[in-house]
This record gives structure tokens, C-alpha cells and sequence, in this order.
């Protein structure tokens, strides 16, 4: 057992840098995915959004670090040596698709039908209406929930401690391993998922208000 | 894909999705009382309860489930307030429930219209009369939706309750899964025994909205996940 | 001794004042209307009357006692103070019998079955024998008025106040309700009533106190005051709704 110590603080940060880390990757990733996912959800075609509501269905259904459980050992089945930071990516980036694409399609669905016919009256091709018009205006309407889901997804880094990955939450358990100060450690822990979420939380508040 | 290993400890399965729902269940009907409690104490006694309620919830929302188990199963034990695993694990789902219910509720009030509450105000009603009769239903009603998806959220969540040693779903998948060898097709099941819960659930709520409400224009709202 | 006494009240919205060096006093049994233009403030001068907005400055006497914020304090007030609003505000999800014998059941202390007597009392003064199992949103605007109408007088209060109570009724609709009230005033009952409805004014109410940029700008005797206004403002006010 060992003091609480300045080494321990930076394995801490260094565990928040990898929680923001696994937050943009999901992020970025998850985003190009939703809007994809958003948009063949949307599609009047059965066999074109079936797969959207597929994966929509299977993140409401299923927990998360289940998921990542499956991406992790169905991709070690298959022979390749997968690391946790890889399985984690890609099940946090499906996840933040599958909830950003149900986000946006809601907003997608709430700009009315006169503004496509707007758009189709000017000549204009089905993609570059999407593209021109109609993405711009969802895009705004959902900020408050997309910035909201965000807070949600740095929470849910946190259940890839439980595959080793060593982000924040994994950070200060072993933190707490060595030093058993749990009430120091993960007070600390908690701070600073404060830090990163509470602006986040307030800012969707914001922007909430500002819409009505 | 070799599942008959998996199939064999179906019951062990069974047994830890079962519990895991019990924690579910039992903590977000705690955690709704305690919700109704905040909004009823809010409307008695204004900024006293606003303002430390409002705390309570956005700590809750804004750190993860798996750092709040940790915090109270082993955080407070370092303080001295000691408590068994189940214990810990039906007071962070009751938090939990209780502080997105809160939000929730909250929100199904704003959709009481002001000229209902000041008709209360007016007849001279205390504030638990106020809720009791003119608050309360049409809360709930405006509120069910979201209520039903937020107890799917939580019962999700309590596959992350196995990291403070409870024996629900998820606890004893990672058993089978390294002693089976077959942690994919583990996986696998539960992941299908999860999707069947929810489903089951979704049903339920909706068989209970209906019979509720009937017309009563449902607000739906994102809910939050983790 | 006059019911309600209103001496130099004041109100204001942060830096926004709305009523102005408000004096007025009304003696039991007696109707005053309040007439103006919208924004003129006597919504909210009314709703001073029992509470629903704080006064700022002055003092405001019910019955001889100074008004309190205090909560219970303030619940006693609404028992002798009953409001009817414009937008009715009945409790959907109740029954009309149930809105009418909800208040003095809880806060009158009265049994389950006298309080639906006395709610079915007085459903059938405002003519509402036959609506007592009826759902709010099954009956017309001009019922649903006189049900709330009928919620206020069950709580048995001293002072009735009334704000634009036929403002969102359809016109064929106003008549039930007039006649209702018109019925209440020959009764005896204190009443205070915001109106756009200036014939009925002049023919039910006993004083008519005109409001103009947040003061009393005019008060007087009804007949007297529509048919012979001494400010211009008032002139003008009433040229312009006939």
C-alpha cells in the first residue's frame, strides 16, 4: 500500500486523456456513421432502412459493454489479435451511430415537407437538397440533443475499463488498487468527469432555450 | 460457433438476468417515490429543496454509473460506512432512477398548463394538496413514455453492477465465458437475453400507457443512456 | 367597514411598474367593475386581490386584515377570496361534480358526501343540473365557464373576483354566463370583475372604476360613469369599444 501520490495523479490524467481520446474517435466516427444511419433511416425504402433500425433496435436492447464484450471476442475468434482500445472504438463509435442517427432523423422527420419541395422546385438533385438544405437546418435543431448525447458518451467510456482498457474510470481503480485511498480516488475521478460533462450538460441546457 | 456449452448453463443465465432485473425493478420504484418526493418537496418549499436537488441530479447525470458503484461500495466504506454489495448496488440504481426521474417528472409538469396551478393556488390548496390533485396525474401521464424508456436504460445498466461483485447477468457471463471457452458465443446469448428483457418491457409499458392514457399526446424525449 | 380596502398600492416587475398609487375601498355586497384597456393593468390589480401577485408598495386590507404572503395566511385569504379566469382552468381529468366539491372536501373539511351536495348545489345555481358526471372537454365554452364559476362560489367565499370571464367565450355563449353573474350580483355577493362587457357593467355592477396607464383614472357610479365620463381618457376609451 502506498501514499496517494503525484505519479498517481498523472496515471489519473493520463486516464482522462485516453477517455477524451475514445470520446473523439466515437465521435468523429460515430458521427459520419449517423448521419448515414439518420439518413437511410429515413428513406421510404424497407430494405434500405432496415439496417439503420436494426442497429438502432440492438443499442436500445443490449448494454453497451456487452457489445464491446462481442467485438471483442468475435473479432479474436476470427484469428486477429484485437487490442481492448480497438474493440472499444469501434463499439463506442456504433453506439454514438446508432444514437446520433436516431437524434438526427428525429430532426430530420421535424423539417417540413415544404422546405424539400422548396428545394425540389429549384432544380435541385435529392442529395444536394440533403446536402444544401435540409442537413444544415436538422443539424441545428438536434445541436441541444447531440451536444447532450455527447455527456452521455464520455460516460459510457467508462465501461471499457471493464474490458482493461485503461481510461479514466480503469485509471483510478488501479489507482485505488495501490493506495486504497477509494474516497480520495475516485472523488478525484468524479471531479473530473464533472469537468468535462457539466459544461457539456449546461451548454445543452443553453442552447435548449435559445431554440424556443 | 459451438453454443451447446453456453446452452447447458442456460439457468445460470437466467438466474443472473432475473436478479439483475429485481435490482432494476426494485430500485426505480424507489427511485420514482423518491422523484415524486423531490418534486413535491420542491413545490412546498422552493429553492431549499430546488437548489440541493438540483445538485444531487446533475452529479448523478453527469459521471458514469460504474464510477457512482464504485464510489459508494468502496469510496464511503473508506469513511466508515461499510455496506454489502447488494445494498450499494440497489441504493446507486435508486439514485440513479431517482435522478433521471426527477428530470423526467419535471419536465411532465412544465406541460401542466399555469392556469391549472393557479386555479389550485386559488382554492387555497397546500402544496401537497396541489400535487396530490392537480399536479400529480397529469405528471405522470406527460411523463410515462419517457419513464419507461429511462427503466429499459436502467436495467441495462445493471449489467455494469457485476464490477462491485453482484451476481446478475453480465457477473456471471464473464464467469462462463473464461471457464467455457467460448466467451464469444456467451456473449452472444446474453446479448439476446438483454434484447428479449427490453423487448419484454417495452411491451409491458406500452400495454400500461395504453390502458393509462388513450389519447393523452405522449412527448417523446431522447433519453439519456448510460 | 369596508371589505376590501386598497391604499396607495403600488406594483412593479423588477423596474417595470404596471399599477400606480392604487386607493380603493368596497363595501360588502357590493359589484365593481374594472374597465380599460388591455395593458391598462387591471388584471393585475385584480389579481392582487387575493394574492396571486405580491403588491409592491401600499397596503391591502381583506375583511380588515392586512394581506400576507405567508402560506397558510395566504390559503385562509383564498377560502373569503375566490377567482374565475378566462380560460376557465377546470381540472381535465376530473368529473364537473368532482372540480366543484374537490376544494371544500380538501381544504373545507367537508365529508365526501356533503361536499358533492354542495357542489350539486351549486352546479344547478349556474344552471348545471343535468352536466354533473360530464368531463370538462365534453361541454361548451359558456359551461365550462359556469362550472368554474360554480368551483369558485363552493369554496363559499366572502369576494367573488372575476377576470375577463367571457373574453374567450364564443359571442352566443357570453349570454349564459352574464346571466349567472348578473344572478350573483342581485344575490348580494361581493364581486370584483374585470369586463370588456361595458352594458353589462353599467347594468349589474355598482361602481365602475376605469383604469388608464396603471391608475384608477375614474371611478364612479355605473350608470353614471358610461353615461357621463369626466375624463377624456375615459371619452375616449368608451367611443372607441361601442
Amino acid at each position: 500500500m502506498r501514499e496517494f501520490s503525484q505519479n498517481h495523479m498523472i496515471l489519473i490524467l493520463q486516464g482522462l486523456g485516453w477517455t477524451m481520446a475514445l470520446t473523439l474517435a466515437a465521435m468523429i466516427f460515430g458521427g459520419i456513421l449517423g448521419l448515414l444511419v439518420a439518413v437511410l433511416r429515413s428513406s421510404p425504402n424497407r430494405w434500405v432502412s432496415l439496417p439503420s433500425a436494426v442497429l438502432i433496435r440492438l443499442f436500445q436492447g443490449i448494454p453497451l459493454v456487452v457489445v464491446i464484450f462481442m467485438i471483442y471476442f468475435g473479432i479474436a475468434r476470427t484469428g486477429y489479435n484485437v487490442s481492448p482500445f480497438v474493440a472499444c472504438a469501434v463499439g463506442l463509435s456504433l453506439f454514438a451511430a446508432a444514437f446520433l442517427g436516431e437524434i438526427w432523423r428525429g430532426a430530420l422527420l421535424a423539417i417540413p415537407r415544404a422546405q424539400w419541395e422548396s428545394a425540389d422546385s429549384l432544380g435541385m438533385t435529392s442529395f444536394q437538397m440533403l446536402r444544401i438544405a435540409i442537413l444544415p437546418q436538422a443539424l441545428r435543431l438536434s445541436a441541444p440533443a447531440t451536444v447532450g448525447f455527447l455527456v452521455q458518451l464520455v460516460k459510457a467510456t467508462s465501461v471499457c475499463s471493464m474490458v482493461g482498457f485503461v481510461e479514466l474510470m480503469r485509471a483510478g481503480q488501479m489507482v485505488n488498487g495501490t493506495t486504497f485511498d477509494s474516497f480520495r480516488v475516485f472523488g478525484i475521478v468524479a471531479a473530473l468527469y464533472l469537468l468535462i460533462n457539466l459544461p457539456m450538460s449546461f451548454a445543452a441546457k443553453r442552447l435548449e432555450k435559445l431554440k424556443l | 460457433m459451438e453454443f451447446g456449452v453456453v446452452l447447458d448453463h442456460l439457468p445460470l443465465l437466467v438466474g443472473g438476468a432475473l436478479r439483475g432485473v429485481l435490482y432494476a425493478v426494485g430500485g426505480f420504484v424507489i427511485g420514482i417515490a423518491c422523484a415524486a418526493l423531490i418534486i413535491l418537496g420542491r413545490m412546498a418549499w422552493g429553492r431549499w429543496v430546488t437548489i440541493p436537488s438540483q445538485i444531487f441530479v446533475e452529479i448523478v447525470r453527469n459521471t458514469p454509473f460504474l464510477l457512482q458503484a464504485f464510489f459508494l461500495y468502496f469510496g464511503l466504506a473508506k469513511l466508515g460506512v461499510m455496506m454489502p454489495g447488494y445494498v450499494a448496488a440497489i441504493i446507486i440504481v435508486t439514485f440513479n432512477s431517482a435522478a433521471y426521474a426527477t428530470e423526467i417528472l419535471r419536465s411532465g409538469m412544465l406541460g401542466i398548463p399555469k392556469g391549472l396551478l393557479e386555479a389550485g393556488d386559488s382554492l387555497g390548496f397546500t402544496a401537497l394538496q396541489q400535487f396530490r390533485y392537480v399536479v400529480a396525474r397529469p405528471m405522470l401521464r406527460a411523463a410515462l413514455p419517457a419513464l419507461s424508456g429511462q427503466f429499459i436504460i436502467i436495467m441495462l445498466n445493471t449489467s455494469l453492477l457485476s464490477a462491485i461483485a453482484i451476481p446478475e447477468l453480465n457477473y456471471e457471463a464473464s464467469n462462463l465465458a473464461s471457464t467455457s471457452f467460448r466467451p464469444f458465443e456467451v456473449y452472444v446469448v446474453v446479448a439476446v437475453i438483454y434484447l428479449t428483457l427490453s423487448s419484454v418491457f417495452a411491451g409491458l409499458f406500452a400495454l400500461i400507457r395504453r390502458r393509462v392514457s388513450g389519447s393523452w399526446g405522449s412527448e417523446r424525449r431522447m433519453q439519456d443512456i448510460v | 367597514m369596508s371589505l376590501i380596502e386598497l391604499n396607495a398600492v403600488t406594483k412593479s416587475y423588477g423596474s417595470h411598474q404596471v399599477i400606480y398609487d392604487a386607493t380603493l375601498s368596497i363595501a360588502a355586497g357590493e359589484v365593481i367593475a374594472l374597465i380599460g384597456k388591455s395593458g391598462s393593468g387591471k388584471s393585475t390589480l385584480l389579481r392582487c386581490l387575493n394574492g396571486l401577485e405580491q403588491i409592491s408598495g401600499g397596503s391591502l386590507r381583506i375583511a380588515g386584515t392586512p394581506i400576507s404572503y405567508e402560506k397558510a395566511k395566504l390559503r385562509a385569504l383564498r377560502r373569503k377570496v375566490a377567482i374565475v379566469f378566462q380560460g376557465y382552468n377546470l381540472f381535465p381529468h376530473l368529473t364537473v361534480e368532482d372540480n366543484v366539491a374537490l376544494a371544500p372536501r380538501v381544504t373545507g373539511k367537508a365529508s365526501g358526501t356533503e361536499a358533492l351536495k354542495l357542489a350539486h348545489r351549486y352546479l344547478e345555481r349556474v344552471g348545471l343540473a343535468d352536466k354533473f358526471r360530464a368531463h370538462p372537454r365534453d361541454l361548451s365554452g359558456g359551461q365550462q365557464q359556469r362550472v368554474a364559476i360554480a368551483r369558485a362560489l363552493a369554496v363559499q367565499p366572502e369576494i367573488l373576483l372575476l377576470d375577463e370571464v367571457t373574453a374567450a367565450l364564443d359571442p352566443e355563449l357570453v349570454g349564459e354566463v352574464l346571466t349567472v353573474l348578473g344572478e350573483l350580483a342581485e344575490q348580494g355577493l361581493t364581486m370584483v370583475l374585470v369586463t370588456h362587457e361595458i352594458a353589462f357593467a353599467r347594468r349589474a355592477a355598482n361602481r365602475i372604476a376605469f383604469m388608464h396607464q396603471g391608475r384608477l383614472h375614474e371611478v364612479g357610479p355605473a350608470e353614471a360613469t358610461i353615461s357621463q365620463p369626466r375624463t377624456a381618457e375615459l371619452q375616449k376609451f368608451l367611443s372607441a369599444v361601442r
